[in-house]
């Protein structure tokens, strides 16, 4: 017998007296110390002595109207003078499964990566974002999980553990293939990788897995930098103005192209895949990466109407178009059977998705925060199946069913439940954490979510070939942002199906497209008598508008409109401007 | 009396080991509890990675020549428009610089990579 089962043995033996001693246990402590078996901070009956309220505090943490969570800031850093006393149970799940687990969970991915760890340490010494915004990556858990207890702190934190291991994945294929940490020689898995940009759904290449690799170009030297630490893209969106761009277009299609004008790119791949999503803007960033990669490049469209029934022959082609080229420059053959493999395992994780939001919109019991939501769903739809993915969901789906099965009230300070549309910003996609905190403002889904909600066929390559032209024409913010004014007023009708009373409005102040459409939303709120607020920003470049101006925008109509009074006032003003 | 020395030996050691890991745990959780290693990334490790990356010698990307891409450059000057080379356009390009004006294409069936050239007045 290996040492590995004697050691699953133990744990299943270990598993079976856990269970039956527990209720012993419990029951004794209850009689000595003042508390109650699946009792919260708030709904303890509380206790008669001084101690014993003490006692209670320590072993559930402040009630939510009593933590504040703005006292622990050290001011414009961000930083806390100490991290936050959840009670007993959640503030050591958080150390041991959150904090430990994570800064384990990061190392042990690099060394399951054969060969990864020098090239790891020579990328973090050569590469500004990743030096910069990956290694404090703890406090965007931090940032994003603030205030969470019990099961939504738990499969929210799985989200981000999701993530965390995903980008470190990306981290070591981009090192490990980089022919500028290589001293310039092409190696094979250099020879064997495709560029993309980051907005070309990774679905697009199953047909070629495990022959091929495929690394999204921006998505982490540019896009989740920005959650990180929002500092950092600023060097690129300066680089790229220094070079003579206006400072009005899209900032991430200015940061984008800037991370090749400062040369802090990975040069790993022999080709490029481009795309027009979201915008012309993103067509603009191509000419200027093709400009500096020099390289065979395949321009694959997306319709700008994305469900006009006129172009989806046009689509279609485009499709083969691309999977050609691949062909054509790598020498492999499209594999069938490969795509069949990985499109029903992504059609598995689609399938779950909509069992979350079936929770998420029917019930009180959905256990993932709208941060935690958001991110989780965008990037794992935008790379496509991976094995880290469905760990990811099988471990969600315990918490939610427990949470379905015992009817627990996930997030109980709930006032108003929010639907956030439009594209978000980058540098503070925890505003919605802050806004459960500070106002009872629970963000149940937001736009980005609800792309790449398409099951893809599998029984005829027409039908394949059919699907996948409609789901890359499903990508974010081509589907509901800048597809079409008929799609994004899609919002009435998912605010609807989610159960939502209000809408948190991103403004993106730089998206020519967003902007044309702010007067129609305006009116329509009025005209069907919809709570509405709106978060102007500018995407990655936290100096137009402040994470702390936001804030203010939202305290300002919580208080003028809605009337209301903050669950915890020191979150309604703190200085965070320098934060990461 | 030899096994218990050992056993003796080894009672000890384990206690150490546990003592160690037991003070490391703890430690680890005061660091965790006063955020120590944000204080530490933002303070210390943060500003010195900054200047390094500030203070690396980079080459210029925009000494890139334009016409890098000769096949591209010297086809699309004969219309005065970019042509990606590669795969089926390849083809457009040749025939754009043959001196068929690009205006339209007519889709063909699907895996024909040509697309049908239509010549356009102007």
């Amino acid at each position: 017998m290996s040492a590995l089962t004697q050691l699953k043995k133990l744990q299943k033996a270990a598993a079976v007296v856990t269970e039956k001693v527990k209720p012993v246990v419990a029951g004794a402590v209850e009689k000595v110390l003042p508390i109650e078996a699946g009792a919260t901070a708030d709904t303890a009956t509380p206790a008669k002595t001084a101690a014993g309220l003490k006692f209670q505090e320590f072993w559930y943490g402040p009630k939510h109207e009593d933590r504040k969570l703005g006292d622990l800031y050290i001011p414009g850093t961000g930083l806390y003078k100490h991290r936050e006393w959840r009670g007993f149970r959640d503030t050591m799940y958080y150390y041991n499964m959150i904090w430990l687990y994570n800064y384990g969970s990061i190392v042990s991915t690099i060394m399951h990566n054969k060969g990864a760890l020098i090239p790891f340490l020579k990328g973090t010494w050569r590469y500004r974002w990743m030096g910069q915004a990956y290694l404090p990556v703890l406090h965007w858990f931090d940032r994003c999980l603030e205030g969470m207890r019990g099961e939504t702190l738990k499969a929210s934190a799985w989200h981000f553990n999701g993530i965390t291991r995903a980008v470190v994945t990306q981290l070591c294929e981009f090192f490990t293939t980089d022919k500028n940490l290589n001293h310039g020689k092409e190696t094979e898995k250099w020879s064997k990788t495709i560029a993309h940009k980051e907005t070309v759904a990774g679905a697009t290449f199953y047909p070629f897995r495990d022959e091929l690799y495929h690394i999204p170009l921006e998505m982490i030297p540019y896009f989740v930098t920005c959650h990180c630490n929002n500092h950092v893209v600023l060097h690129y969106i300066d680089a790229v103005q220094g070079i003579g761009l206006p400072g009005d277009p899209c900032p991430m299609c200015q940061a984008e192209a800037g991370l090749f004008v400062l040369n802090d790119m990975p040069d790993y791949s022999p080709v490029l895949i481009t795309t027009n999503e979201a915008c012309d803007g993103s067509v603009a960033t191509a000419i200027l990466q093709d400009w500096f990669l020099n390289r065979p490049l395949f321009a694959f469209p997306q319709p700008m109407r994305w469900d006009d029934p006129l172009v989806q022959e046009n689509c279609q082609r485009e499709v083969e178009n691309c999977w050609k080229f691949v062909e054509e420059q790598f020498g492999v053959k499209f594999n069938w059977d490969k795509y069949v493999e990985y499109a029903e395992k992504a059609n598995k994780m689609t399938l779950f998705e909509r069992e979350k939001w079936d929770v998420a919109a029917n019930t009180p019991n959905y256990p993932i925060n709208g941060v935690g939501q958001a991110l989780y769903r965008i990037f794992y739809s935008q790379w496509g199946w991976r094995q880290l993915w469905a760990d990811t969901d099988a471990r969600v789906k315990k918490i939610m069913d427990k949470c379905v099965d015992r009817n627990i009230n996930t997030l109980p300070k709930t006032r108003h439940r929010v639907i956030a549309w439009s594209c978000a910003p980058l540098y503070y996609s925890a505003w919605c954490t802050w806004a459960y905190n500070c106002w009872g403002l629970n963000t149940v889904i937001n736009m980005d979510s609800l792309m790449f909600d398409k099951l893809l066929r599998t029984d005829t390559y027409e039908n394949a070939l059919e699907d996948m032209a409609w789901y890359n024409e499903m990508a974010p913010m081509r589907m509901m942002a800048v597809g079409g004014h008929e799609h994004i007023f899609m919002l009435w009708h998912y605010m609807e199906q989610f159960n939502c009373d209000m809408v948190a409005m991103y403004d993106q102040l730089q998206c020519k497209g967003m902007q044309g459409v702010v007067g129609m939303f305006e009116d329509e709120f009025r005209a069907r008598g919809i709570h509405a607020f709106w978060i102007p920003h500018a995407l990655p470049d936290k100096r137009t508008v402040s994470r702390k101006e936001i804030r203010q925008r939202i305290n300002d109509y919580m208080f003028t409109v809605m009337q209301e009074e903050p669950l915890d006032p020191t979150l309604l003003d703190f200085d965070d401007d320098n934060s990461w | 009396m030899k096994r218990s020395r050992k056993n003796r030996k080894k009672c000890r050691f384990l206690k150490k080991v546990v003592g160690i890991a037991g003070l490391a745990y703890a430690g680890l959780f005061a660091v965790y509890y006063y955020d120590l290693d944000g204080k530490l990334l933002y303070y210390v490790v943060e500003p010195f990675l900054d200047k390094h990356y500030s203070a690396m010698e980079r080459p210029d990307a925009t000494k890139t020549p334009y016409g890098a891409k000769e096949s591209v450059s010297v086809e699309a000057e004969n219309f005065g428009a970019t042509v990606d080379t590669t795969g089926s356009f390849g083809q457009v390009a040749r025939n754009a610089a043959a001196g068929v004006k690009v205006g339209a294409t007519e889709f063909g069936k699907y895996g024909e990579p040509k697309p049908k050239l239509v010549k356009v007045t102007m």
